[in-house]
């Protein structure tokens, strides 16, 4: 966008109006605003209303707060939207803005926001950091710190072809991609032992392919082949391979953390040595099932470790009409159990979170709450949307975990511009590769639907 | 028609019959109900393979009608493990016990309470096996009391079968004598699958014999009372009342042939429909309403089984259709053996 300047004016609320009076402004001077974003309140002679800015870019303030502005005054000026340095490096894979799908099967409608969620939303999730920051970690090996971008990288071309897959018909009901979160499941996962256990929610492709669960099996689970990793029966929201430590993936909301809480009775029971990962989101920090557990895995000191990725939506509902108070973690004290916020887009500063956890919990020390503050791709599936697509991509984007730990990787000299693209273009390979096998495999029989029913008596 | 899904219980319970030996204990013991499924419960925690008990007041207190009484002393609290009022997390935490490696026992104090706990039942513990393809097993075992005729209201005096009989994947056994409740908690107790195992407040101080170490296989129908000219299927304490009644209607020379399903998921119905076959004539009996109960479904599927063998209309002897409310004087909601008695000479006089 280039060119003369948007002017925002004062609106004819109502018939009788004549002037306004500027009550607060929503933005800081020299913000960067979205279109339809409320940007500032203005009193009439009838009611206080917001004026949304009517393009994007950056804001230039020029009505005072308390100043009388008459009919199409001007309020400000909306200029160039600048280059955001930080977001998308010159490095980065050429799809990885790719546009998403705007194709909906009738089911779910476009949610309208209202304003004051609007505003909030153009806030991100504080603290979501867009820059990189901090020092290189000390305990990480360039193999390790590549590894961790390697995973993410792979978890983003898996998703991105899901949603091409998805768009062509091959992905029956819905799924929920995990595009923006990356960095919050890599930088747990990375600090689990091979042995530990990890229980996930619907959007839990990436907490698979993490663990090492093979991807052409995670993409036949999504398109209901028998190749899947549970026959085709379960598709995208429920995927399992407790061999590589993926307990399960679940999609009711919350229920798996009591599961996941039972599941680290039984280690702690049986004496294994083993630490349970469970993640779940903002939405199931409001179910009773997540209090619950906390109250029971504290007063059994089992060894949990509670991931939430606070992506700050439920579908439509963002926390600030939904939760009483801004942190998850919060939620943790009242039960004695230990808790800490990380910015869930920094890959590395999870990892250390979750390691310290993961030892507490190891060494007899019960369970901890690691709230991951994140930005969840512009829908909640692909089947249900729940935020503007436009703006809630905008957001995303701004605070990519990939793009971010890449500028770090090139800053601490770890990588090249070269080797990053080419395990980026593997990572894109890899999920092509899934798509075409899965595609190719066959579909269970009619029979099948019989079997599994019921365990067998013996395994 | 019978559906693969029957097969498949069928199967299921062949199966968990023959894991179980079924060689001669060492001989026969007189308990109470409540008795033989302590009984059983220390058995299987005397066994190698690690299992754990969940549940408010199962410690020390021993249950809230005494189930599990000296368990908590016997095995410590580790393993009878008093727990949280919250029958949804509980039977969660029980789920995660049993799909890693802990047999897991949960006591909801009444039947009615069962729905907070819905979600973990029909959602998680019944489907897990399936939508996993097969990955994860639930050996899980939920102990639950109808706990009726004792004046409690509506919201302690339910029988509430039928919820769970709609949903694949769950096994439910409704043991009448100490024997079935302590060979059936043996065979669930065996199972890798979950089990809602309902016991009765009416049934927990009935004596009998109990054969030691033998386990009642599920989907093995009991006949109780072999007869000639009427089918009566009861539930749980309601098999006492049809034996009642049969006592009654002998003396008016009518013999009514008793079945005890044991289990209604598996269910025996091919021993129900030797019966009717024999007799033309079936009455179902249970506590729960009798809207989409247990009696509904029996019927339907003998109707789809043996139609022309029906000589009259299947009779339903079942609670009323209303919430059930406190005090003895209306306990005419519930069935007894005289509804029996009237329901069998409507079938004789058509």
């Amino acid at each position: 966008m280039s060119g003369s300047p948007i002017q925002v004016r004062v609106p004819q609320a109502s018939i009788s109006m004549e002037e306004a009076t500027v009550l607060a402004w929503l933005v800081e001077d020299g913000e960067l605003v979205e279109a339809g974003q409320a940007i500032v309140e203005i009193e009439t002679d009838k009611a206080t209303v917001q004026v949304e800015a009517p393009g994007s870019g950056l804001i230039s303030i020029i009505a005072s707060i308390g100043e009388v502005v008459s009919i199409d005054g001007l309020l400000a000026e909306i200029g160039d939207r600048p280059v955001p340095l930080d977001v998308v490096p010159a490095g980065s894979p050429p799809d990885a803005a790719r546009p998403l799908p705007r194709r909906r099967r009738g089911l779910a409608r476009p949610v309208k926001v209202a304003p004051q969620a609007e505003r909030e939303r153009a806030e991100l999730p504080v603290p979501v950091a867009e820059a990189v920051s901090g020092e290189r970690p000390g305990d990480l090996s360039d193999e390790e710190l590549l590894l961790l971008y390697r995973t993410m990288a792979r978890i983003r071309g898996f998703e991105e072809e899901v949603v091409e897959a998805y768009n062509a018909r091959l992905v029956p009901g819905s799924t929920h991609p995990c595009i923006g979160q990356e960095g919050a499941k890599v930088g747990a996962i990375s600090a689990l032992d091979p042995d530990d256990l990890v229980l996930a929610t619907y959007r839990g492709h990436g907490e698979a392919i993490a663990l090492g669960v093979d991807p052409t099996a995670i993409m036949s689970e999504l398109m209901a082949r028998t190749a899947g990793v549970c026959k085709g029966k379960g598709g995208s929201m429920h995927l399992a391979e407790p061999d590589k430590g993926l307990i399960m993936t679940n999609a009711i909301v919350a229920a798996h953390i009591p599961i996941a809480g039972g599941v680290a009775l039984s280690c702690k029971h049986r004496n294994t040595g083993q630490v349970v990962l469970c993640f779940f989101g903002d939405g199931a920090a409001c179910e009773g099932e997540f209090f619950e557990t906390l109250n029971m895995a504290q007063l059994w000191q089992v060894p949990l470790v509670l991931v939430c990725e606070n992506n700050g939506w439920a579908i439509s509902v963002p926390t600030s009409v939904s939760h009483a108070t801004p942190d998850v973690a919060d939620r943790a004290r009242g039960f004695g159990m230990p808790s800490v916020v990380v910015d869930g887009n920094d890959v590395v500063g999870v990892r250390a979170a979750i390691a310290e956890s993961v030892d507490r919990a190891r060494s007899g020390g019960g369970p901890t709450l690691v709230e991951c503050k994140t930005v969840r791709w512009e829908r909640h599936s692909a089947l249900s949307a729940g935020a503007d697509p436009d703006e809630g991509r905008r957001a995303w984007q701004r605070v990519d975990p990939i793009s971010r730990y890449r500028k770090a990787l090139l800053a601490w000299g770890v990588a090249s511009e070269d080797a990053l693209d080419a395990i980026d273009s593997e990572a894109r390979d890899e999920a092509a590769s899934a798509r075409s096998l899965a595609e190719r495999a066959p579909f269970p029989s009619l029979e099948s639907v019989y079997e599994d029913i019921y365990a067998p008596a013996t395994r | 028609m019978v559906s693969s899904r029957e097969e498949q219980e069928r199967v299921a319970a062949r199966e968990v019959a023959g894991a179980s030996t079924l060689a001669p204990g060492p001989g026969s013991v007189e308990l109470t109900l409540s008795e033989a499924i302590n009984r059983a419960i220390a058995e299987a925690l005397e066994r190698d393979e690690p299992v754990m008990h969940l549940g408010q007041d199962i410690g020390p207190y021993g249950g809230t009608f005494g189930v599990t009484r000296g368990l908590y002393e016997r095995f410590g609290g580790d393993v009878i493990r008093d727990g949280p009022l919250c029958e949804s997390s509980t039977v969660g935490f029980a789920i995660g016990l049993a799909i890693s490696g802990v047999r897991a026992i949960v006591e909801i104090e009444f039947f009615d309470f069962v729905g907070v706990a819905m979600d973990q039942i029909v959602n998680q513990a019944a489907k897990l096996h399936y939508f996993t393809g097969g990955k994860l097993a639930v050996p899980l075992v939920i102990r639950t009391p109808i706990v009726s005729r004792l004046g409690t209201g509506p919201q302690h005096s339910q029988s509430l079968e039928a919820w769970f009989l709609h949903i694949p994947g769950i096994k439910i056994a409704m043991p009448s004598t100490p024997a079935d409740a302590y060979g059936l908690m043996r065979s669930a107790l065996l199972d890798r699958n979950p089990v809602l195992f309902i016991e009765n407040v009416r049934l927990y101080g009935r004596r009998g014999t109990v054969e030691l170490e033998k386990a009642v296989p599920f989907g093995s129908a009991s006949v109780v009372r072999p007869g000639t000219d009427v089918t009566v299927v009861a539930l749980s304490n309601m098999v006492h009342e049809a034996l009642a009644a049969a006592e009654t209607l002998a003396e008016r020379g009518v013999s009514v042939e008793v079945i005890d399903p044991r289990t209604i998921a598996p269910l025996d119905l091919e021993t129900i429909v030797d019966s009717l076959k024999r007799t033309g004539k079936l009455a179902v009996c249970h506590d729960a309403h009798r809207t989409c109960g247990f009696g509904a479904e029996l019927a339907a599927r003998c109707m789809e089984v043996a139609f022309d063998y029906l000589d009259a209309p299947v009779e339903r002897v079942a609670g009323l259709d209303v919430p059930i409310p406190c005090g003895r004087e209306l306990e005419h909601v519930y069935p007894t053996a005289a509804s029996v008695v009237t329901a069998v000479e409507r079938l004789l006089a058509r």
